[in-house]
């Protein structure tokens, strides 16, 4: 067991699947002499040399036009979108090709590819740079999504993601590369579509993903001092998505909150919400809330990006306030 | 800056207002949750009142009236052979104000009475009465319905109105009464206590239905003052029917007709 950041994390579940799998290659701009511009491949190109562990032009289709050729033809790329913002540069080559050839294919071509990125906001980054992009891609069949919070998922998503045969955007949430977690040591491999509760409860269930987790966690102590005891579940994977552990925890609290870093608009919450209104309506003891951005771009100004993230006051505010009414 | 109403609920504090209540009490809504406990648990919940925020019924409130029906007294003294039978009869008023059109409120009593009784016996294993015989309006000869747990109310209605209606015992042994209904209305009484004939073990007798100031809830929430039809009912039981106190039958036989009365009966 050690002590790893989250940014370490992702280096480490690279390396556990480069060392295993020689087809594991990394491509991206800066991702090798740099070791990434969020330091998340430090270590790769000494340890695995510049022919697995390749710099790019700044060309995010020419990383991924590469990527998505290298996996149809026998490699298993790891790909690095810098900042998630980016995938609209490339969004046809994700959309119309790596989401799709397996399909259109009938199956006789496979596209293990991960696609790791930048994620979400909270840096002072602005607009363009501060996105939370996981509806973007879970709006397409073909694609799987996934977000870890914690070092130790990182690694065992990350190696679950190299070893599926389907392309995965794999988010990586900025505000964490640096918090640390607890990692156990040897091989690490977790399963995609699981989620996990990280703090069970009784009278409310709280999802959340990437960066809102801890938020949440605080919310639900902050709720406890004041005998609200929720249940946090951290949701991990949106594609596939653990829908018999977000049921179950409903039918017991009969209330859910989703805490989602993105507009409300089309968020991944909303899809839930749909879900729980299908299948868990009669577990409803009120209605479903979600806690989201507005309806704007991420702005710059510290406070400003404060004020429309959701925090864990406003999460605690919200879960109260709804229990109240 | 002016909004499309369309993306309103997306912009910061662009949620509507809350509709006014108008200093009203608000209208008491049940969660799906309280709804589904309330229906599986046998609790009416518009007899209810709410513990929960803003009055609001919490699936602790239903729990709680659960428990509170199912701790009443269950069992009937039992009298030594040979000895007068133990009888026992409570009374309780109940709401009728949309069940004395048609079908007419006697066969509404009819299924009510039937139906519990029926639960009763099925919980203890016993035989299932079928038999109902059916006393009044005063004036009139009492008719039976046979095999009344298979009808509907419409289907009570239809035996009670028909003419060659069997009279009491014409079926032999097999259609012998278990549980008679009294009639009493247009007497000017509100119930009596009526004698068990042989083989009765419940007995329920109700007299006219009077109307009187209620109060009801408006369609904006508030609640005012209305008219409303009740009707007192005598259930009395013999102490044959094991496992059944007339306190908790009359209970249950008053929430079927207060669910048919509500329009959330099953």
């Amino acid at each position: 067991m050690a002590q790893l950041s989250y940014r370490d994390a992702v280096a480490r579940g690279i390396a556990q699947e480069m060392r295993r799998d020689e087809r594991v290659v990394v491509v991206g701009e800066d991702i090798a002499g740099a070791g990434g511009v969020f330091k998340t491949t430090v270590g790769l190109l000494d340890e695995f040399g510049p022919k697995r562990v390749i710099d790019t032009p700044i060309s995010e289709q020419a990383i991924l036009g590469a990527a998505m050729g290298a996996a149809m033809t026998g490699l298993r790329p790891v790909a690095e979108i810098m900042f998630s913002d980016f995938f609209a540069v490339c969004w046809d080559i994700v959309v119309n090709q790596i989401a799709k050839t397996r399909y259109m294919t009938a199956g006789q071509v496979t596209m293990p590819l991960v696609i790791k990125t930048g994620n979400g906001g909270g840096l002072r980054f602005g607009a363009q740079h501060s996105q939370s992009i996981e509806n973007w891609a879970m709006a397409i069949p073909g694609l799987k999504v996934v977000t870890p919070s914690t070092a130790e998922d990182v690694v065992g998503l990350m190696a679950a993601a190299i070893r599926d045969d389907d392309p995965v955007i794999f988010c990586e949430h900025k505000g964490l590369y640096a918090a640390k977690g607890e990692v156990p040591d040897g091989e690490i491999v977790d399963t995609l579509g699981t989620a996990k509760v990280r703090r069970p409860g009784r009278d409310a269930t709280i999802l959340a993903l990437g960066m809102m987790v801890p938020r949440a966690l605080a919310a639900a102590e902050d709720l406890a001092t004041r005998g609200i005891d929720a249940e946090v579940i951290d949701v991990r994977s949106l594609v596939p998505l653990d829908t018999r552990t977000i049921l179950d925890s409903v039918a017991r609290t009969g209330r859910l909150f989703t805490v989602e870093e993105n507009p409300q608009l089309l968020g991944w919450g909303a899809e839930i919400a749909s879900l729980v209104a299908d299948e868990a309506f009669w577990d409803l003891d009120g209605p479903v809330q979600r806690i989201t951005t507005p309806h704007i771009p991420l702005p710059s100004a510290d406070s400003l990006e404060d004020l429309v993230m959701p925090s864990a006051e406003s999460v605690a505010r919200t879960v109260e306030k709804a229990l109240q009414s | 800056m002016s909004v499309p109403p369309s993306l309103a609920p997306f912009l910061p504090g662009g949620r509507p207002a809350p509709r006014a209540s108008g200093g009203h009490r608000p209208r008491q809504v049940h969660s799906p949750r309280v709804r589904r406990l309330a229906h599986d648990r046998g609790v009416h919940l518009g007899g209810l009142t709410g513990t929960g925020p803003r009055g609001r019924v919490t699936t602790d409130d239903v729990d709680r009236a659960a428990s509170m029906a199912e701790s009443l007294p269950l069992a009937t003294p039992v009298a030594a052979p040979g000895t007068v039978r133990a009888r026992h009869t409570a009374v309780t008023e109940v709401e009728v104000t949309r069940l004395t059109t048609s079908p007419d409120l006697l066969a509404w009593l009819v299924e009510s009475s039937v139906r519990t009784v029926r639960s009763v016996r099925a919980a203890t294993a016993e035989v299932v009465p079928t038999t109902v015989s059916v006393h009044g309006p005063p004036g009139g000869a009492p008719r039976t319905v046979v095999n009344a747990h298979d009808l509907g109310v419409q289907g009570i209605e239809r035996v009670l109105g028909a003419a060659d209606t069997p009279l009491n015992g014409s079926e032999g042994r097999a259609s012998r009464p278990e549980l008679s209904v009294h009639d009493l209305r247009g007497t000017g009484v509100l119930f009596d206590v009526p004698v068990l004939e042989d083989g009765v073990v419940v007995a329920i007798s109700f007299g006219d239905v009077v109307d009187r100031p209620t109060v009801v809830e408006l369609p904006d929430g508030g609640r005012g003052i209305g008219i409303g039809s009740f009707v007192h009912l005598a259930l009395t039981v013999d102490e044959h029917l094991a496992g059944a106190s007339a306190a908790r039958l009359l209970a249950r036989v008053r929430q079927r007709l207060e669910a048919h009365e509500s329009g959330s009966s099953s």
